[in-house]
């Protein structure tokens, strides 16, 4: 997953030198829908343990919302996962493939006007959690709970109805108790941390 | 503050003291005032009076520059002022940090703090609300003030105390601090009045101190605490309630062997604004808020806030039948001898107001479906064996509510909630709760009332490995009411 971070800070070092006429536009107006790919890494903890386990994973989102007349401000529903492999949900349990995601609303504060906003959400969170058994075979366990978002991200406008934007931020998920292979790991909370690049049609 | 329950034909964009209608004032200089009449009566027609006139010279109260920077070291301020409390004064352990908890805190992250419910789930919203009116105070936007409320809740969790970080407390400081804060910064902007001197002008500012502390130490800082400005023009909206009530209050466990809890009990019931005339311009501009404090029972028995997110007018306002779509913040909290639960979620719904009679009787009804973003209730530690924990969860929920009002005088409502949530923290589980009411208020003179309340809670707790639980509440007010102020929006009339 290490080899897609040296594109994206690429991709967003180019897209920063994007003509000044074409980003006059500085934030999203009316309605607008946005998809980005990155990577990032999650970090599980849970209630009495003693260390936190790690694994990096693959970043995707989509947005869509609203922008408020007379405000900088946007409304937004957005949907967002992370996959990762070999994640071992407690120290010493046998690894996983999880799926970690949020659904929720957001609101994205352009500052300063310029194509820099903060964003925060919150809403519902999600776990997969893959397991493959002795016999070769696969267990799956999914879980649901509550989410929290932050952010700060970039658009550069390519044209009037099109920017490229940089996001990076965390996302909390509450997920709950887990049992893999018949060890219980008590109140998971995982702790996504993701750098993406995307489009967004505004 | 004067009126009652009979209306006031007031604008509905008029403020009391505003430059709409600016309000007399005793002291006033002569000259000054006759020499500003003059001009102002060949400038401006029609004349103004001359202690209105003297009034609409002074320079209106504006904020001034903002200061985020100002702001945010105040709500770190916060935290470090309640950490050396917590460790000088009351000597807590959790509140003893230094560099080793703070790489544990950063290392290990977040987790769910079950325990106390009353400081989880109010506490932590009201230290909330002074890291977001910390930034009221300097003069921030609401959208400006929410990421300095995130910030304090952070710090507060990671490095203000020793213990892990509670994402429940993060969750509910955060949120809960930006709807209790932005409600009591508006209401602080009621109390104030910048015409007023003397007694009346101590007596508002030490008043709104203790509402909005934050935002009364800084007028304080700044000498605004005698400063004799024009009300800007946003210090009220077009409508407008203050209600407080005073009585008696019983609530019992249903089932053969429980026992009723009697004490008296204060509520205090605010509205801010009309979903029907709101300028919709800013969050909050509609907001609710319900409070009663009971000596049995931690105090603060109830808050219930909503400030309004997004609304739509979809009627004119001659129409005799009024509809408006509305999204809310909500806010609830309720820890009584019998139960608690808490909850912070999004409300969207329509509420709709048909005049009925020639008297300006009205029908009002609200119906809402609402989305829990994090819930409390409490639960059955099995292995303590105590009743003393919360289970955290995300849900779902619906309202409906019917009231019959005159001149905004509220005669009978009737209010029906239902709740799911699902557990994430502790025993897996899912709870239904839901809760009725029905209120009769009768006027006595146009300021006071007497009233009834009486109220019904259920709750199902399904365990995933425990045996189900039902259990049932049942909650009686008997109350003098009085309303010291309020302002009635035309469509209301």
């Amino acid at each position: 997953m290490n080899r897609r971070l040296p594109v994206v800070l690429a991709t967003t070092l180019l897209l920063l030198g994007a003509s000044d006429a074409a980003s006059q536009q500085a934030a999203r107006r009316g309605f607008w829908m946005e998809a980005a790919r990155g990577t990032g890494t999650v970090r599980n903890s849970c209630s009495g343990c003693d260390h936190v386990t790690s694994a990096y994973g693959a970043a995707n989102y989509l947005r869509v919302g609203v922008g408020l007349s007379s405000t900088p401000v946007l409304l937004g529903l957005e949907l967002f996962a992370l996959s990762s492999t070999d994640l071992a949900l407690v120290t010493g349990a046998p690894p996983v493939d999880a799926e970690n995601g949020t659904l929720g609303p957001i609101v994205m504060w352009y500052f300063g006007g310029s194509g820099l906003y903060l964003r925060g959400g919150a809403g519902l969170s999600y776990g997969t959690y893959t397991v493959r058994t002795a016999t070769d075979e696969t267990a799956t366990v999914e879980r649901m709970g509550s989410a929290l978002t932050f952010g700060v991200g970039f658009d550069v406008g390519l044209w009037s109805w099109l920017a490229v934007t940089a996001d990076i931020g965390t996302y909390i998920a509450s997920v709950g108790d887990v049992t893999v292979d018949d060890r219980l790991v008590d109140d998971i909370i995982a702790t996504v941390y993701q750098a993406s690049v995307g489009l967004a049609l505004r | 503050m004067s009126g009652g329950y009979r209306a006031r034909a007031t604008p509905v964009n008029g403020t009391r003291g505003g430059p709409g209608v600016p309000r007399p004032r005793r002291g006033a200089d002569p000259r000054r005032t006759l020499t500003t009449l003059g001009l102002l009566t060949v400038l401006l027609p029609p004349p103004a009076t001359a202690q209105e006139t003297a009034s609409a010279t002074l320079p209106v109260a504006t904020c001034g520059e903002k200061r985020p920077l100002l702001a945010t070291a105040e709500a770190l301020g916060v935290n470090l002022v309640a950490n050396r409390v917590n460790v000088w004064v009351f000597e807590w352990d959790w509140a003893e940090v230094g560099w080793e908890s703070w790489a544990k805190n950063l290392e290990l992250g977040w987790q769910w703090d079950k325990t106390q419910f009353g400081t989880n789930m109010f506490l932590h919203p009201y230290h909330g609300s002074l890291y977001f009116d910390a930034g009221r105070a300097n003069c921030l936007s609401f959208w400006e003030s929410v990421p300095i409320t995130f910030l304090g809740s952070w710090t507060w969790e990671y490095l203000g105390e020793g213990k892990r970080p509670a994402l429940n407390d993060f969750w509910m400081t955060g949120f809960g601090g930006v709807a209790i804060g932005e409600i009591m910064h508006r209401v602080s902007s009621a109390i104030l009045d910048e015409q007023a001197t003397g007694g009346e002008r101590l007596t508002r500012e030490i008043a709104a101190l203790f509402v909005n502390p934050m935002r009364g130490v800084n007028r304080l800082v700044r000498g605004e605490w005698n400063d004799r400005r024009a009300n800007p023009p946003d210090r009220l909206p077009g409508s407008y309630m203050f209600r407080t009530s005073l009585g008696g209050r019983t609530i019992r466990e249903n089932g053969p062997d429980a026992r009723p809890t009697r004490s008296p009990t204060l509520l205090i019931d605010i509205t801010l604004g009309d979903v029907f005339e709101a300028d919709r311009s800013s969050p909050f501009d509609v907001i609710t808020l319900l409070a009663q404090i009971s000596p049995d029972g931690g105090g603060v028995n109830i808050l219930r806030a909503t400030g309004r997110l997004w609304g739509n007018e979809l009627t004119p306002l001659e129409s005799w039948h009024r509809h408006a779509l509305f999204v809310n913040q909500r806010f609830d909290y309720v820890n009584n001898p019998a139960y608690h639960f808490g909850e912070q979620s999004i409300e969207t719904g329509l509420a709709s107001s048909w005049r009925t009679g020639p008297r300006g009787l009205r029908l009002n009804s609200r119906v809402a479906a609402d989305v829990v973003m994090l819930g409390a209730i409490d639960a059955w530690d099995e292995f303590r064996g105590s009743r003393n924990y919360s289970d955290f969860g995300p849900g779902v929920g619906a309202i409906a509510e019917v009231s019959l009002e005159r001149n905004g005088t509220r005669y009978l409502s009737w209010y029906n909630r239902v709740r799911y949530l699902r557990t994430v923290s502790g025993e897996p589980a899912d709870h239904t709760i839901l809760f009725s009411g029905f209120d009769i208020t009768v006027p006595i003179t146009p300021s006071f009332g007497v009233g009834a309340h009486i109220s019904g809670d259920r709750r199902k707790s399904y365990f995933a490995e425990l045996d189900d639980v039902e259990r049932s509440y049942t909650e009686t007010r008997v109350y003098l009411s009085w309303i010291p102020d309020r302002r009635l929006g035309a469509g209301a009339r």
